[in-house]
């Protein structure tokens, strides 16, 4: 008995076929910018408008919990409000309470113009504690108990800008940026926002962002930015175009492409159904 | 020594425990407030420990599998420990600050990490050619729900019809939001209950049972 040969027309199939276009969507885009316009939605324009509306002199709280697989979509929009904070004239503490995000916020940080901004006075990286829910509760009652040095290890008494930090309430505002399900914006609305009436802004994935709605909705979730569309469009906003705005070409063309697809097979899947 | 074998010791301290943190929100006084804290405190650097706990038992687990030369999986446990224990040299000889540690973390894990989670747009599009079809009602509200969805997150069609923005924003903030908001108060309801089952020492799924 011959073993048959695998042809070329034995592989190409509509799986290969989808499969190639959709890399082609992304990939030639990215390559060949195109300049599609991107218009800026009412979420990205409210987040950027309570950036900008901060009281001069508050300390912002920023906390990051994206994970390694999701910082391809939420660099973007992290970097970029990150980079309007340090625009403004206002005090960040940055915080983590996933394992993966204490280096991809310092990666962020080593991206942004900090301007005059001085580590220990303007800014501080505390790290990651462990915990989730549990962690984000007992910083929220004791930020020195949470994190007795930073992310560098220097203690927290050689920070200047710790000095006046006992708890959440010393926070006139907290962004999250967040992707994975351990922790995330319920934690923070339970433990921070809703006994320290903390206001609260969310980065979230586009996949995520329909789960935070009724949040957005009843008021508890001030503001929401969502995906790299969110990023980019946050870019624009700020005037400091980055990997966002790349990539809003790739995101129409293959955003297109699925719908059109979704058609196509609905076409495919009716005439077939009506045959003999 | 049968009451010290058997599971009421860990659901003694379950229950004290939650009526700590009962008690800390409804009567904050100093003694329950500094009480609530350390309990804090240790669930901390419990969850700290169960960090290491997990490396070691994966150690365990993928030393076994190479024991037992497990078929197609024991040379992806081989390089599973390798790359669990370069990390743990590295960050605790070198620190996670330095050069070493990031690069492999941003070479290896981090693009690993994230060529695996845009795999998902391959299975997207061949999923939106089969199965989204429209068989009953239901799933023509879906699909036609789905491709305003999408429209409304592609920024060349918002901005050739802002229309596309507004249908997708209503769906979004009405329909969506409101079914969230059912779950979210379902599953309040639930945890409630939960809790209760917890305090009168009935919740035993902690206690693997």
């Amino acid at each position: 008995m011959t073993k048959k040969e695998t042809t070329l027309k034995d592989w190409i199939n509509v799986t290969v076929i989808l499969q190639i276009l959709i890399c082609l969507a992304v990939a030639i885009p990215i390559a060949v910018p195109i300049g599609l316009p991107v218009p800026i939605t009412e979420y990205t324009r409210n987040v950027y408008n309570i950036v900008e509306s901060i009281e001069p002199g508050s300390v912002v709280l920023f906390t990051n919990e994206v994970s390694a697989g999701g910082w391809g979509e939420m660099a973007s929009p992290t970097t970029a409000v990150m980079q309007h904070l340090f625009k403004r004239p206002v005090k960040i503490v940055f915080v983590e309470f996933f394992e993966d995000s204490p280096i991809l916020t310092e990666m962020a940080l080593d991206k942004i113009d900090k301007g005059d901004k001085v580590y220990g006075v303007d800014y501080v990286h505390l790290g990651f504690v462990p915990g989730y829910g549990t962690a984000v509760a007992m910083f929220a009652k004791s930020v020195w108990t949470a994190f007795p040095v930073d992310y560098h290890g220097t203690p927290l008494e050689e920070l200047p800008l710790m000095a006046d930090i006992e708890d959440a309430s010393d926070f006139e505002i907290q962004i999250e940026a967040q992707t994975v399900p351990a922790v995330g914006p319920v934690d923070m609305l339970q433990h921070i926002h809703s006994p320290y009436e903390v206001p609260f802004v969310v980065i979230a994935t586009a996949v995520a962002a329909p789960g935070h709605m009724a949040y957005v909705e009843s008021g508890d979730i001030s503001g929401i930015t969502i995906g790299v569309k969110g990023g980019a469009e946050y870019e624009i906003l700020i005037k400091r175009l980055g990997a966002g705005a790349a990539t809003m070409d790739a995101m129409s063309i293959s955003h297109l492409l699925l719908i059109i697809v979704l058609i196509v097979g609905n076409i495919i899947y009716f005439t077939k159904r009506r045959g003999p | 020594m049968s009451f010290i074998k058997s599971k009421t010791i860990p659901l003694v301290i379950t229950v004290i425990v939650a009526i700590f943190m009962l008690l800390e929100y409804y009567f904050p006084v100093p003694g329950i407030k500094s009480t609530a804290k350390t309990i804090r405190d240790w669930a901390v650097i419990i969850a700290a420990f169960a960090l290491g706990l997990g490396a070691a038992n994966l150690l365990r687990i993928h030393s076994l599998n190479i024991q037992r030369r497990t078929t197609g999986i024991w040379p992806f446990s081989i390089w599973l420990i390798f790359m669990l224990l370069l990390f743990f040299v590295v960050g605790v000889t070198l620190s996670i600050e330095h050069t070493a540690y990031k690069w492999i973390y941003q070479n290896g894990y981090l693009v690993l990490y994230a060529s695996v989670f845009s795999l998902i747009s391959f299975y997207v599009i061949t999923s939106f050619y089969r199965a989204m079809s429209i068989r009953s009602i239901e799933t023509s509200i879906l699909i036609v729900c789905a491709i305003f969805a999408m429209l409304k997150n592609t920024p060349a069609a918002v901005a050739f019809w802002p229309g596309f923005e507004t249908i997708g924003t209503w769906l979004l903030d009405v329909p969506n939001a409101s079914v969230h908001r059912a779950a979210i108060l379902t599953a309040a309801i639930g945890s409630i209950a939960l809790s209760i089952r917890v305090l009168m020492g009935r919740e035993r799924a902690q206690l693997a049972e």
